[in-house]
């Protein structure tokens, strides 16, 4: 019985077969490793977003000490008062921009006065994908307790 | 070739489920920043109808009226961002509405967050309005610039209505150890700093970051321990409803002497508590053989002893028994006189209290014409049945409340300074004045501490006495008068002296529950 090896075509069309393979592969990894850095991002934002929310809060800053960085601004979350060894890490590559907003000014003798012991606290953490500008958005209300 | 193309198929299926799995852990990604959105947002619709309910409760609008309402209920909706709550709020049917003799009314509140129509998160949260003034351990309705913070110590909740400046903080920085407050602090009033407290010595640095290391010695937990800016607490006007308490129904007497009001419907039956007309030279307090309470009243020649028979029955010096659940009372002239019932635990004055003292027994509040600035001087220990004379209350059963424009601290005899205690909840100073708790000699020597078993309210903050320079030790820190030493008393939070003031509208949330809705 006579034994004859593979072609050249053969091998390169083996070849050929296995490399769309092995592309497919190498292009679902890069997607998913992007999709879970997004992921892990999204995670992080949103926990740090929350964790600015929470020491507004406690602080009492919307009745104390308001803030409100500019609607373009970009405040690296560390920045005072936030920083410190008990406060948001610093170099994480996330910025934030932080607005508290009374919902009434002053009390008015109105049926509506209690929204002026009430704040809206609103927090967005951005990052940047691939030069793309990604965030989350989170909002609460703050009582004068 | 076949191999080649087995092993693409391989490959093709791993990748196929790999891109299967990817997205979903974005999507949880996605899901957890939504849950925290749905859950600030279940939160605001919950802060927006606990500020409504203060509102009304402090303008005396009850939202519900009725005490077996669960059919009195509120629906409120808002919206923040593109999330819409909507809030259904419900009185506890089980407590009663503003004014009554148990502090604290309760009500329920469930928030749904709705994201484009879809329910999202859910809060369930029972909260408490109108509780007792006694839940602070020190309540100050003023500002104080200038509270030493050594040798000052509180154990319990501290609040303060104005603002709060902390000074000698180099001698707790330098010391260590406990912090001086040992619960959470409030402030109302703000001071232009960071956390709006102004100090001697700051607890953060010049970006305002805070320093763990010396908030730590400041307040329990460190900088959380602190809130500044918050709504004020309310302070009484006047003792009027402690007064109505004693006497319940119909005019007050207005000729001096002590006076138990029978009830509107069952004569002979008591139906308030202990209402005295005129000044009082001395108030003892004392238990008898059998357990029961004697109060005993000095006006100038006149002397009346009020017998609560809550224990042991008795038999009055005329020879009446008297039985257990019956009052005897006997007035000048040993006229004697024997109600059915044991008082309300109210006794109000309409004069000054000028000598109290003495061993309490059952739930008493003692309180005098506050909007007329009358007052209760202490002058010897004031103790209570159910506890041991130095030890931290154990039960509520002997609980003593005091409410006066000023509490005074008689100088007491040399031999008592030593061992000086006062179990009471006390409140002194009707809102906006400058009453308080008073040492009468804040020159005395040698300084003292006086132990306070209880909580202390007070609208100003009165000095009571010098402190050395450099002190290192609490217990040589006094030079001079009587310093308290507040030693808080928990229980007094939930199970108050009987109308014992209280703190109006202001909302404490006592359970909270949240759940996300989407599956």
């Amino acid at each position: 019985m006579s034994s004859r090896g593979f072609s050249l075509l053969e091998v390169l069309f083996a070849i050929g077969i296995i490399a769309v393979g092995i592309l497919a592969v190498v292009s679902a990894v890069a997607f998913g490793l992007r999709g879970g850095q997004q992921g892990a991002r999204v995670t992080e934002g949103t926990a740090y977003a929350r964790r600015l929310i929470d020491e507004c809060r406690s602080r009492n800053l919307p009745f104390v000490a308001p803030l409100n960085d500019g609607a373009a601004a970009r405040v690296a979350l560390d920045n005072a008062p936030f920083g410190g060894p008990s406060g948001m890490p610093a170099n994480t590559g996330m910025t934030r921009n932080l607005t508290m907003v009374p919902l009434k000014a002053a009390k008015t003798g109105a049926a509506d006065d209690y929204k002026a012991d009430l704040a809206e606290i609103r927090v967005r953490v951005y990052w940047s994908e691939k030069g793309v500008e990604k965030s989350v958005d989170m909002r609460a209300l703050h009582r004068r307790t | 070739m076949i191999l080649a193309i087995f092993f693409m198929m391989v490959i093709s299926f791993m990748a196929y489920a790999y891109l299967g799995l990817v997205p979903s852990e974005l999507r949880s990604a996605n899901r957890f920043a939504l849950d925290n959105e749905g859950s600030l947002v279940a939160d605001a619709g919950i802060q927006d109808t606990m500020a409504w309910l203060r509102q009304e409760l402090d303008a005396n609008r009850e939202p519900f009226p009725s005490m077996t309402s669960a059919s009195y209920t509120e629906d409120r909706n808002g919206t923040l961002g593109d999330w819409t709550w909507r809030v259904h709020v419900m009185c506890e049917a089980q407590t009663y509405p503003r004014g009554g003799a148990t502090a604290g009314r309760i009500y329920f509140m469930r928030s749904i967050a709705s994201y484009q129509g879809t329910p999202v998160r859910q809060v369930e949260t029972w909260v408490q309005t109108g509780e007792s003034l006694a839940r602070w351990a020190w309540l100050l309705d003023s500002s104080v610039p200038n509270l030493t913070a050594f040798p000052e110590r509180f154990e319990g909740p501290v609040h303060v209505n104005g603002s709060l400046g902390l000074i000698n903080l180099t001698s707790i920085y330098g010391i260590g150890g406990l912090p001086v407050f040992k619960s959470g602090v409030e402030v109302s009033g703000v001071n232009l700093t960071p956390d709006g407290v102004s100090y001697d010595s700051n607890p953060y640095d010049a970006m305002g970051n805070p320093i763990p290391a010396r908030y730590n010695l400041i307040y329990q937990g460190g900088r959380p321990g602190l809130s500044t800016g918050v709504a004020k607490v309310e302070f009484p006007n006047n003792a009027a409803p402690q007064a109505k308490a004693a006497w319940n129904n119909g005019a007050f007497p207005t000729t001096p002497g002590v006076y138990l009001n029978q009830s509107a419907t069952i004569p002979g039956t008591l139906g308030a508590g202990v209402y005295i007309v005129g000044d009082v030279d001395e108030m003892v307090l004392a238990v008898d053989g059998g357990n029961n309470s004697v109060m005993t009243v000095t006006q100038g020649a006149n002397i009346y002893s009020v017998t609560e028979v809550s224990d042991t029955a008795i038999t009055s010096p005329g020879g009446t028994v008297v039985n257990v659940g019956d009052t005897l009372v006997v007035g000048p002239g040993a006229t004697e006189t024997v109600y059915s019932g044991l008082p309300n635990g109210m006794v109000y004055g309409t004069g000054d209290i000028n000598s109290l003292y003495g061993t309490n027994r059952r739930k008493r509040t003692i309180a005098v014409d506050m909007a007329n600035d009358k007052d209760i001087r202490l002058t010897h220990n004031l103790l209570r049945a159910d506890t041991t004379p130095g030890n931290p209350p154990v039960g509520t059963a002997d609980t003593l409340g005091l409410v006066a424009q000023n509490v005074r601290v008689a100088d007491f005899p040399l031999a008592e300074r030593g061992n000086m205690m006062f179990y009471a909840a006390i409140l002194a100073g009707k809102k906006g004045s400058t009453g308080g708790l008073l040492i009468e000699n804040t020159s005395v020597t040698p300084a003292a501490y006086f132990k306070l078993f209880g909580s202390h309210v007070e609208a100003y903050a009165l000095g009571k006495g010098t402190v050395l320079g450099g002190a290192t030790s609490y217990a040589t820190a006094a030079a001079s008068g009587y310093w308290p030493r507040v030693v808080y008393d928990s229980q007094l939070a939930t199970d108050p002296p009987p109308f014992y003031p209280t703190s109006g509208g202001k909302c404490r949330v006592i359970s909270w529950k949240e759940q996300a809705l989407v599956q």
